[in-house]
């Protein structure tokens, strides 16, 4: 983290004690990121902030669904956001009838490379984690790096995806299998040199 | 249970599944196998918290400021389950929906009118473009009126609720999903000193555009509408009962909720989807 005070784990045993403070604090630290991740995936602002007001509060309701021993909080916390997300874009697809999930505009410019775009009163929050995921992906080759944010960002199968780009199906998985792979180990590599 | 791949075709897929890219078969069968093989299921926790990672490569933006307002209003009032939601407890989660409900709508209602000023100023100053702005102000007016008046349906919502609430003669009605809407569930309350109910209904089925739900008053022989209501993403619903005060019909015998078109109907047309048990 990079602002001092409680660990999230920490705030985490404050909330199941129904400690509010610690529900705000753990707010405060990660509420524009959940923001930032649901307004990705789902590309309207309202929608965006009735799904970081979800995820806010069902960490508060159910504290006792995150498990420490099974990774970060943080990690956990966005996954939960991106899963919210993902299913509130396919229900708006379901409303407009589209059995396919309509494309977002910003769907080939989902990760960006540079620190630059963020808003910068922002940049300083997980800089280090950020700016490591943004290089290891920086990494992939552009179908690699497509082919991923197309599913991860934009709820899209492996088959969505081949139908999407016009390519056989083993060529999206095997896309999808090598540059996840190369992405985690960099990752690895930089925790490996002491980069956490 | 032996599940029908092995390790090394599931160990391919858990990137693939860590980013939620699998579907149909191949999902089913990765899931089976990872429930009954601990090696592969560590392997899937380390894929996962990967691809959990790649969410902090968004761009960051900062949320709007009445959000966490919200959030933090809507968690002092939310109660802490730790059973499934019956009985009070369940009534107040219901409660703090109108609430979350109407600080959403107030927050839209004040970004509304801040695009109408933004665009006011704007058509004042650009007179070129006042075709296309001037629409896109009236569209925009248009919406901000429709915000007001929710926010004021909302606004009243919440005052009914907290009033009803409050009443010693509160009287309260469950009503149970039919076969059309099974994992729907409601309440009434009503207030015959405040002459004023609400109903409160969750895991209703989502509307398609043009219909409506419809709540009814049954009376002996009589089914007499009491309002219509739309539904959020979760199901959940919610009318204020102003009009069941008087009328001649006595008390009602019970509630129902009905699909119907938009515009609502004089009798139930639509599935039956809540009822009380004794219509």
């Amino acid at each position: 983290m990079d602002d001092a005070g409680p660990r999230d784990d920490e705030l985490m045993d404050g909330i199941a004690r129904r400690d509010l403070r610690a529900f705000e604090t753990l707010h405060g630290r990660y509420g524009d990121l959940v923001y930032s991740v649901a307004l990705r995936v789902v590309g309207d602002p309202h929608v965006a902030e009735d799904v970081t007001q979800d995820v806010f509060l069902r960490v508060w309701r159910r504290p006792d669904h995150f498990d420490l021993r099974r990774g970060k909080f943080v990690t956990w916390l966005l996954s939960v956001t991106r899963n919210r997300s993902i299913d509130e874009r396919r229900s708006q697809a379901r409303r407009l009838r589209h059995s396919v999930l309509p494309p977002t505009t910003e769907e080939e410019d989902i990760l960006p490379s540079a620190d630059e775009r963020d808003d910068p009163a922002l940049a300083s929050v997980l800089a280090e984690e950020r700016r490591a995921v943004r290089d290891a992906l920086d990494l992939l080759p552009p179908e690699q790096k497509l082919a991923i944010q197309l599913a991860y960002f934009g709820g899209l199968t492996q088959q969505e995806i081949a139908t999407r780009l016009g390519q056989p199906l083993g060529t999206v998985k095997t896309r999808i299998r090598l540059g996840m792979r190369k992405m985690r180990a960099a990752l690895e590599r930089r925790e490996g040199s002491g980069g956490r | 249970m032996r599940s029908s791949v092995d390790c090394e075709t599931v160990r391919d897929d858990l990137d693939a599944w860590a980013i939620g890219a699998l579907d149909g078969e191949e999902l089913a069968a990765v899931e089976a196998h990872l429930a009954s093989c601990a090696e592969c299921s560590a392997l899937a926790e380390e894929a996962a918290e990967a691809a959990g990672a790649l969410a902090l490569a968004v761009p960051l933006v900062r949320a709007p400021e009445a959000l966490g307002s919200r959030i933090l209003a809507a968690a002092q009032v939310l109660e802490y389950p730790r059973s499934p939601p019956r009985g009070p407890n369940w009534w107040q989660a219901a409660a703090a929906v109108f609430i979350v409900a109407g600080a959403g709508l107030l927050a839209w209602s004040a970004y509304l009118q801040a695009e109408v000023n933004d665009l006011s100023g704007q058509s004042d100053s650009v007179a070129a473009a006042a075709t296309s702005q001037g629409a896109e102000l009236a569209t925009l007016r248009t919406e901000l009126t429709l915000a007001r008046s929710f926010t004021t349906d909302l606004a009243t919502s919440q005052d009914a609720m907290m009033t009803i609430m409050s009443q010693d003669d509160v009287s309260r009605t469950p009503l149970d999903g039919t076969d059309a809407a099974p994992d729907a569930s409601g309440r009434y309350v009503w207030s015959a000193s405040e002459r004023l109910g609400a109903l409160v209904a969750t895991g209703l089925p989502a509307l398609d555009p043009g219909e409506t739900y419809q709540m009814w008053a049954v009376y002996d022989g009589e089914w007499k509408p009491a309002g219509t209501f739309g539904v959020d993403a979760e199901g959940n619903g919610r009318l204020v009962v102003t009009n069941l005060s008087s009328g001649g019909s006595g008390r009602p015998v019970g509630f129902a909720v009905s699909l119907e078109p938009v515009a609502g109907s004089d009798r139930p047309t639509g599935p039956i989807v809540l009822q009380s048990a004794e219509p």
